[in-house]
This record gives C-alpha cells, structure tokens and sequence, in this order.
C-alpha cells in the first residue's frame, strides 16, 4: 500500500469539479457483511474517467489503484484495522491528472469476529503485511499488518488443512490451498479464491493436494499434490507437482520418480511417505523450481522447461554437500543467489527448531553454513515454518505450530515478536509490502 | 511429542460450551444503546488453581486412570466413563507448573508455551489408558524420546466433548522423575482445585427501562474481572439470568453454579461487535420480555474460548 499522507491531506478537503467537466457523483462506501475490515467505494462519473480512492485513518493515508476507467467504477479499501474510523474521497483522473474529486466521506470499520485469536506483539520492527493460513479452532487465511492486527480473514469451514495463502496476481482477492496432510490426502482438495470482500468462495478442484503453491508469471498455479507409485516392497507414497492453467486444467509436470529412486534413495520416514514434498517457490530468472523434500532433508532444484532435476542439496540424494551442521525435516527455505535459508525444524534434536543460512556454491558443489539462529528459550515447530531474509539483514521467522512471528537482527536480536493465543498456529508465510498487488 | 497436535489445541482449557454458532447476536450494532456499560458496573473476582502433580517413571509408558474422578472442577457431579469424551496430553516445554497455573488463571498462554499435544478419545467403556495409546491425526507418542523430565511440564486434560483442549473437565499434571518408579496414576475429583470468589455486591448495577428497548453497549469497558486490560473480540456469547428471592451476596456463594440454579436463564451468541439487544435473548422457558421484580437479574459477557471459565464482564441488572 501506499502511503500518502501528506497529499491526502492537501485534497481530502476538496470536492467536485475542477473545471474539467466531470463530475463524481452518487458515491456510497460500504463496509463488507462478511469482512469487517474492507470497505467497497461505488461510485459514478458523468463522463468517461479513470479513478481512486483516497482514504486515511488516523494512523495514515493511502489510496487505492488507479482503474482502467469507464463511468461506473469499483474500488477496495484494503489494510484497514477493525473498529477504525476511516475518511475517504473518490478522485477522477484523465490524462493521468486528477481532475475531480467526490465527496468526502466517514464511515468506521467493523469488529473482528471473536473467534479469531487475539495476538501481542513486541518490538516495532516489521515492515509487511503478512497473509499466512491460521490453523486451529478457527482456520483460514488472514492477513496481519506490521502492528500485528488481524486486517483481512476468512474462516474456511470445510474441514481441510490450509497452510499456504497467496493474493491473486490480478489483485482481486486471495487464493488458498485446502488440503489434507495429515493422514491420507484429500480427494476434495482443492484451490479457493476468494474476493477482498470475502462475497464468495471459488473452487478450482485438485485432487491430492499438499503443502504449497507458487504462481507462475502466465497466471499458471503450479502446486504439490500426492503421487502413489510402485516401491521397491509395494506401493508408496511420493509427490507430484501439477499445473493449473488459468482455464482451470490440470496437468502433472513431474513426480518424485522423475528424478528419484524409492529403492536407491527410501527416505527416512517411511510410515509418513517416501519423499514427503512440503515446499515449493519459483525463481522466474531461471524458470525453475526448488522443490523442497522433507524425507530426504534435502532441497532440489528442477528446471521447469527441460524436467531436469538439475541439483539436490542436503542429505538423502544429495549433489551438494553441506559444510556445517545439516537441515533436517526442514520446511519453507529462500534461495537468492548463492544464499540458501532454510527452517529447520529438526537439525538441533529434540524439541528445538531453528534457521540455517549457507553459502551454495552449486560448482564447488558444496554449501558452507554461514549464519544460523536459534531463539532462547527455544522454539518448536514440528512441522511447517517459514523464513525470509531482508535486504537490511533481517530475518523473518515464522515458528508455525508455537504460533510465534519473529524478526530479527543479523546478530540473532529479535527487534519485533508476534504471538498468537493458545489454540493457533501459522501456515507458510507469503508477504507483501502493499496489498495492492498489480498495481 | 506430537507430530500435527499442538496445531489444534484450541484454547479453552477450562470453559465448556460450544465454540460454533450458527447464528449472530449482534444486530444490535444497528441500534442506539440505551444501557451503557463501565468499568464501574463490574465484578470482582480472585481464582487460583491448583493442579495436583503425580510424579511418575520417566521415558515409560503410564497407565492414566480415572474411576474415582466423580466431581469436575467446579464440583458438579461427574460419571467418569460416560462424561469424559477426550483425555488431552499437554508439554509445557519452558513452563513450571507454577508459572502454568498462574497463566490458566490470568488467562495468558500462548501457543508458543506449548510444544506439543496427544489425546485419547475414550470408548465410554474403560477409565484407564497408556499414554502409549495416545495419539493425534494417527501419529502416536514416542515414550521414551517424548515422556521426560527434560521434556517440561505435562498436563493431561479430561474433557468434555472431542474438540481439542474444549471442555476441561479436571486437570492433572504429569511429572515424570528418572528416580520414580510410579507407572500408574489414579485421577481424583477435580472438586476443591479451583479456589474462587467473586464480588458482586459491591458493583454499581446497572439500571434498565422495565420495558424495552434494552440495547446494550460495552464497548466503554476496559477491564475483565480480574482488573486486567479485557480483549472485547474475545467475548461470544451474552447471558441474562434470574433468581428468584435472590441477592447478589447470596449468589457469590453459588458463583460457579449461576447458569445451573437460575430460575430463568437467557442468552444470545455473539459473533463480535459490542452491542446487543436483549430482546433477542432467548432461553429454555423462551424469549426474554422484561425484568421482574422479586430477585436478582445478572447480565453477563461470557468467552467460550478463553481457559478461565469466568465471564469477562458480569453485573447486576436492576429495573428502573
């Protein structure tokens, strides 16, 4: 979002033509029945216009996209805090200058629905939006500001397991997986879409589904989904990675016995699952995935266009070795560069997770530890967990299942602290600096 | 522990009741209040608990039993084979069991004071089971990686109802010693570990027209009855209850049984907002029509998911 204070408040005063012709009328802003916190702007122009709304709380100003135009427009208030009154002000712009303003309006948000968890937070160190699955009494998407309030949620009633959530590329809404990890896979998984307003809810049917999804730049989904396939004593449980087209279609790109063995390399769970997939991003520059493997403890990297698993780093299969102490049963990672982030929910033994940051030299083949954090007291999280590496050297960690969010300092100095009531845990983390994605 | 638990234990360690609604009860949002709240109209209260600790074999498998569990935590009658429905295994990785019971009364903990959660849902046969029987989404406890003395501090819970951590019943922490040899722990009534007294005589009640509307609004009020900041988002339900010949002195006495001995009893769940219209309260004997004379009315703002089972805000409601 940005913010834009200091010409909100020049122009929140003004109102109606500026002697162009056009005019802004019959402005209404409504606030969601289903989302407390998100404010629909309706409004009209005499005449062929672009426009957005300008809108300010006491804590700031921001304004929304500008629209393709037209007479009849439509715009989302987005980041609103509940129980927060909110001025806004429809702008009219052509040509690329702002040329009308409407009236100028109040209207307040609503209350969080009370069943959501409450949070603390410690520390005013982040920066983010983040759009991250709550599990628990109450599971769905929501997305918390840097101040740690609930903004945006949506409660998904249909019994499944939602651990990544992501904005629409066209800035319309969330997407989620609902699937099942826990035990058997679902065969009613699916993807759900759902507007800002949270009016709706839209399924794209997967069958299978697991952990995690990325996006691709053509709109293309591509997400984990379970495979079954022969094993050396039987069936076993592998991964495939599937795409959905933007119309909807599905289509496997790989499976774990593409670049695997379940003899040569059996995992080391086998009551879980084989390779048990349970990460997965997209590096657009180099059109390829790295695909994360929770039974290998290891981190893959596939080449989208050609199917070639072109390098493995960790355990099991690995053609990169590690110098330093290894990742086990990790979790969510970040690949930039030659740096590679990993939660690591199981490399310190016992009830204790932790971060890991190599060097990845893929020619040497070896990845050389370089950083590595572990909070005091310690922190578990079995399974899920997610880390991302700010260009200031800061690091977010979100410890999934203690249902804690932290940021903190090259020196290992937690600088902000969020924490859910007891009942919650966190998904994988997807962050933003402007809900307006597209913009 | 517990691979795919910790995940769900929902908070509500000690309330009972119904975390889902079907309905809203807060239409009164569109309405202008008439009975306004404060701090000034609240109660009181101090409670402690104090969970009995048995010490047990470390890295060994125990055998639980609860046949003599006959009265619950607040001393109501309990048949320990047909009223238990879920027994839940929690570790408190950095806690005491001191600084546990502390955060149950205050209503602090967070998820991340727990590392992990197994349960057994019981078959209503049988009121004995290993930990070794305990599971959660199919992935059973590891006794002797799991069950330590290095592991923190373990609760078991017996609840009421399947939903994880909802519905306590009674509580019981689990202390295993590598020096103990103990490998079976026989749970007795929770009746006398909850040690609570709340003030109610001493509030300014609250005064409501004889006839309608009785909009009511809290948004005004910044304290619980412990005298801690009150997180109004948390408050789900409303009551409104009568008692006949009844006065608030005599009711405090009865504290923890006021839903159970009310000669009327309302209620409209909430599912957020800070106003409600009693009209729309409704109870076993029907829809509430008015306040009568010849007793006590208590209005309260009720938290199903928080661990403490007092409401968060409770006064008297007097008829103008």
């Amino acid at each position: 979002m940005i913010a834009s204070g200091a010409i909100l408040a020049a122009l929140l005063g003004g109102c109606g033509d500026k002697g162009t012709g056009v005019s802004v009328l019959d402005t209404t802003a409504t606030v969601s029945d289903d989302i407390a916190t998100v404010i629909t702007v309706d409004w009209t122009t005499d005449v062929d216009a672009a426009g957005y709304v300008r809108y300010r709380t006491d804590e700031g100003a921001w304004q929304t996209p500008v629209d393709a135009g037209g007479t009849t427009h439509q715009a989302v208030l987005l980041g609103l805090p509940p129980d927060t009154d909110v001025e806004l002000q429809v702008v009219a712009r052509q040509d690329g200058v702002d040329v009308a303003t409407g009236e100028l309006l109040q209207v307040s948000t609503g209350a969080l629905p009370s069943d959501l968890p409450g949070m603390t937070v410690e520390g005013d160190g982040a920066t983010d939006y983040m759009l991250t699955p709550l599990i628990g009494a109450v599971t769905g998407p929501v997305i918390i500001d840097p101040q740690g309030r609930v903004v945006w949620y949506h409660e998904d009633t249909r019994g499944l397991d939602i651990y990544r959530a992501r904005i629409l590329p066209d800035g319309s809404g969330v997407i989620y997986a609902a699937a099942s990890v826990s035990g058997d896979p679902a065969a009613d998984s699916a993807l759900v879409v759902v507007p800002w307003d949270g009016s709706s809810e839209t399924t794209i049917p997967v069958p299978l589904l697991a952990h995690d999804f990325v996006f691709l730049p053509d709109g293309t989904i591509t997400a984990i989904a379970v495979e079954y396939g022969e094993g050396p004593e039987g069936e076993v449980r592998g991964d495939r990675l599937v795409d959905i087209a933007p119309d909807g279609t599905l289509t496997d790109i790989w499976t774990s016995w593409d670049c695997f063995d379940p003899a040569e390399q059996p995992g080391d769970d086998p009551e879980l699952g084989w390779t048990w997939v349970n990460a997965l991003d997209y590096d657009e520059a180099e059109d390829a995935y790295y695909v994360g493997i929770r039974n290998f403890s290891s981190i893959m990297k596939l080449d989208r266009a050609t199917g070639e698993c072109e390098w493995v780093v960790g355990d099991e299969a690995a053609t990169i070795d590690i110098e330093g102490q290894r990742f086990i049963h990790q979790h969510q990672f970040e690949i930039a560069g030659r740096r590679l982030l990993v939660f690591d929910n199981e490399g310190l033994g016992g009830t204790r997770s932790r971060v890991m940051e190599y060097d990845l030299d893929v020619d040497a083949g070896v990845a050389t530890e370089t950083w590595s954090y572990e909070p005091d007291p310690s922190i578990y999280s079995f399974v899920l967990g997610d880390v991302h590496r700010y260009d200031d050297g800061d690091t977010l960690v979100t410890w999934s299942v203690a249902g804690q969010i932290d940021r903190v300092t090259s020196a290992g100095v937690p600088n902000w602290t969020l924490n859910t009531e007891l009942g919650y845990a966190f998904g994988f983390n997807s962050l933003y600096d402007d809900l307006y994605v597209g913009r | 522990m517990i691979p795919l638990s910790a995940l769900v234990l929902a908070p509500m360690l000690l309330a009972c009741g119904d975390k889902g609604h079907d309905t809203a009860g807060d239409t009164g949002d569109t309405l202008e209040a008439n009975i306004i709240l404060t701090d000034a109209n609240n109660f009181s209260y101090v409670g402690d608990i104090d969970i009995p600790s048995f010490t047990t074999a470390s890295a060994t498998d125990i055998e639980v039993c609860w046949t003599k569990m006959t009265e619950d935590l607040q001393c109501h009658e309990l048949d320990p084979v047909e009223d238990i429905d879920n027994i839940g295994l929690v570790r408190f990785p950095h806690l005491s069991e001191t600084e546990v019971e502390e955060a149950l009364s205050a209503n602090s903990l967070q998820q991340a004071d727990i590392s992990g959660y197994v349960e057994w849902n019981t078959n209503h046969n049988q009121t004995c089971i290993r930990l070794s029987e305990f599971s959660f989404f199919g992935t059973t406890i590891d006794i002797t990686a799991e069950y330590t003395e290095e592991g923190g501090t373990y609760m078991l819970m017996f609840a009421e109802g399947l939903e994880p951590g909802v519905g306590a019943r009674n509580l019981v922490f689990l202390n295993p010693d590598s020096s103990s040899d103990v490998t079976r722990v026989d749970v007795g009534s929770g009746c006398g570990l909850l040690d609570f007294s709340a003030d109610i005589h001493s509030l300014t009640p609250v005064s409501a027209p004889a006839d309608g509307p009785w909009v009511v609004d809290w948004s005004g009020i910044t304290s619980d009855g412990l005298g801690s900041p009150i997180a109004l988002e948390d408050i789900d339900e409303v009551m409104l209850a009568f008692y006949e010949g009844k006065t608030p002195t005599e009711l405090e006495a009865s504290f923890l049984d006021l839903e159970l001995i009310a000669t009327e009893l309302y209620s409209i769940p909430l599912e957020g907002g800070s106003k409600a219209d009693l009209s729309e309260a409704t109870g076993s004997s029907g829809d509430f029509t008015g306040f009568k004379a010849g007793g006590t009315w208590i209005f309260a703002l009720k938290c199903s998911t928080c661990y403490n089972p007092a409401p968060l805000f409770l006064t008297v409601m007097e008829s103008q």
